[in-house]
């Protein structure tokens, strides 16, 4: 496999596939992760105190105290060379509610008219695909879904948002993602989901992990209301809108 | 149950913060942590705490606290006073910057704006009672991660202490505290310096940068020279990992240095990276004054952070004991024989008992 390893300061080093991109890239990315973690468990890698997932690239974060850079970049890199066995993406698809009624998605009418054609004709192709997870980042467990359908593609806006609601669900260029939090933003935003993505007491804080599919199912205003109150007294398990491939 | 301590005033941004969160990169959380690492790990040291022990981080002004319950030892760690108004008969006592300073029942200590730097930390002796999330107590209030209740200190919140009362001892001061800012940032170049040209490298080097008004714990705005990226290659890249120090260089060209805070992965070129040893200056810089930036090998990276270890002992080891303005000095009368024979020294019953015990400590 063709990398590129970039210096990013004295304590982190990242492993780029210029070659791949898209999902084929954030595949080549979670497999050398879980390699990582595979030697580091073993007792074969010291000094790595954090690993950071991109969509075709990991950044390997080190105590320059405890771990040796050049060992350390010449043991990842060996990995990255390697053929690595690729996770099937497939294994977990993600059936999450999105409403798309009136203020939950604000730009929806917008982006309906910038590609020509109808809200309901926007939120068939938005909701119609399964979108692979790529990275996780911007915020805790924001995730950054793709491809979303070619005539739904714009740049983000052009003046961002000071405040987005926490589960908006918005689009940009090729991607779709969930704002897990409030925060600025300047996604086009189509509908609003319920589910919480990031909670630091789950055993893996982020609900969603690279290689995830999600797939988003249109509810009424009425049912994401529904949905919030049932999430936010613990009867609903967020965990249980996995649709295939058990908890990750 | 321990000391509480309430907030009066929280200051501005003041947070709570130890070493930082490592090792959920993958998942989009921050690092956090100090912004200023060795300041934090002094103030630590005053008080014989664990070197990252959380503690009150301020921002340019700190806070306003109440002892509510017990009795508590703060470290002031930053270049501030701070004044202590005694509940017993509403004395103001000055405190020095880099002092420790017990506090009783219905004492305040009030701290003034930092008089340079940006940064700077009230530890307390022993610590805070708190629950670590995801390993760490840093707050990262933009997720609700840490702190009080994921935010940053609000006035009305009460701190617990894990100890009520702290140890007998003579008040500690640095005499030679760390010093900020003086000599150029220490860069490794990449992991985008292939973005730009050798001449745009070589401005990057040469030229003096001011620090906006735009700083904080996600990063550091800066305006000068502009530092276009090669024309084929642009400022869009495909997004990867960024750490603290990372200087990224967005479409105007004007540099933002990366900081504690800063989110996981970003699509703008990233020309160089501030070496490990130099970050805690970045936690120090103050919109309107200047920094320049000095490319150096991974070699001088790893003797830099030698030699910064090695400040830091010259650092802990001017620590002194501080008998406070308006204090009888009483180890430099003994000292001084300008006693003897009114009380035997080696007798501590006949002075206060902090004394002795005091000045067994070595530091």
């Amino acid at each position: 496999m063709d990398i590129r390893i970039l210096t990013v300061g004295d304590a982190a080093f990242t492993i780029e596939f210029p070659g791949l991109e898209g999902v084929s890239g954030a595949r080549q990315v979670a497999a050398l992760r879980s390699r990582v973690q595979e030697k580091i468990k073993a007792g074969q890698l010291s000094g790595i105190v954090d690993i950071i997932s991109a969509s075709r690239a990991l950044t390997i974060c080190i105590d320059p105290f405890v771990g040796d850079f050049k060992h350390l970049q010449t043991a990842v890199a060996a990995l990255a060379k390697q053929k690595l066995s690729l996770t099937k993406g497939a294994s977990q698809l993600w059936r999450l509610p999105a409403c798309y009624e009136g203020d939950y998605g604000p730009d929806l009418e917008d982006v309906a008219a910038r590609s020509g054609m109808t809200a309901r004709e926007v939120i068939t192709l938005h909701s119609d695909r399964e979108y692979e997870l790529l990275q996780i980042g911007f915020l805790p467990g924001f995730p950054f879904l793709a491809e979303i359908d070619e005539r739904l593609r714009f740049p983000r806006r052009t003046s961002p948002r000071v405040r987005v609601p926490a589960g908006s669900v918005g689009i940009a260029n090729a991607q779709t993602a969930i704002y897990p939090w409030e925060s600025p933003g300047g996604w086009h935003l189509l509908a609003r989901c319920p589910v919480p993505l990031f909670n630091p007491l789950w055993a893996r804080p982020s609900l969603l992990d690279t290689g995830a599919k999600v797939k988003f199912e249109p509810v009424s205003s009425h049912d994401l209301l529904l949905l919030q109150q049932d999430l936010a007294s613990g009867k609903l398990d967020p965990h249980s809108f996995v649709a295939e491939g058990g908890e990750g | 149950m321990g000391a509480v301590l309430k907030i009066l005033s929280p200051g501005v941004f003041s947070s709570l913060q130890d070493r930082g969160r490592l090792g959920f990169g993958a998942y989009g959380v921050p690092r956090s942590g100090a912004a200023d690492p060795v300041s934090l790990r002094i103030g630590n040291h005053l008080l014989g705490n664990d070197a990252f022990e959380t503690a009150i981080e301020f921002r340019f002004l700190g806070p306003k606290i109440l002892i509510e319950r017990g009795s508590v030892r703060l470290a002031l760690a930053g270049d501030a006073t701070a004044d202590l108004f005694l509940s017993e008969n509403d004395e103001a006592v000055k405190i020095s910057p880099w002092q420790t300073v017990r506090l009783d029942e219905g004492d305040i200590l009030s701290v003034m704006p930092l008089s340079k730097g940006a940064t700077g930390y009230l530890a307390l002796e022993g610590g805070f009672d708190l629950e670590p999330v995801l390993g760490s107590c840093s707050t990262y209030a933009r997720a609700g991660l840490g702190g009080v209740n994921g935010k940053n200190l609000q006035q009305g919140d009460c701190l617990t202490a894990r100890l009520d009362h702290p140890r007998e001892m003579i008040e500690k001061i640095v005499k030679h505290p760390p010093r900020f800012g003086e000599e150029p940032l220490r860069v490794l170049l990449g992991p985008q310096d292939d973005y730009f040209s050798v001449e745009t490298l070589g401005i990057f080097e040469a030229s003096e940068y001011q620090i906006s008004s735009d700083v904080d714990r996600m990063g550091i705005r800066l305006e000068g020279t502009a530092l276009a990226p090669l024309p084929e290659k642009g400022s869009d890249l495909i997004s990867d990992g960024l750490v603290p120090g990372a200087i990224q260089i967005p479409g105007n060209g004007q540099p933002i240095v990366l900081f504690v805070d800063c989110q996981t992965i970003g699509g703008y070129p990233k020309i160089a990276t501030v070496i490990t040893a130099d970050l805690h200056h970045l936690g120090q810089v103050t919109p309107g004054n200047t920094i320049r930036f000095k490319v150096v090998t991974p070699e001088e990276a790893r003797a830099a952070l030698d030699e910064r270890e090695q400040l830091i002992q010259q650092v802990e080891n001017s620590v002194a004991e501080h008998f406070g303005e308006g204090f009888l000095d009483l180890k430099a009368l003994y000292q001084s024989n300008l006693i003897a024979g009114v009380v035997n020294a080696k007798n501590s019953g006949h002075f206060p008992g902090h004394l002795e015990e005091g000045s067994h400590e070595t530091d």
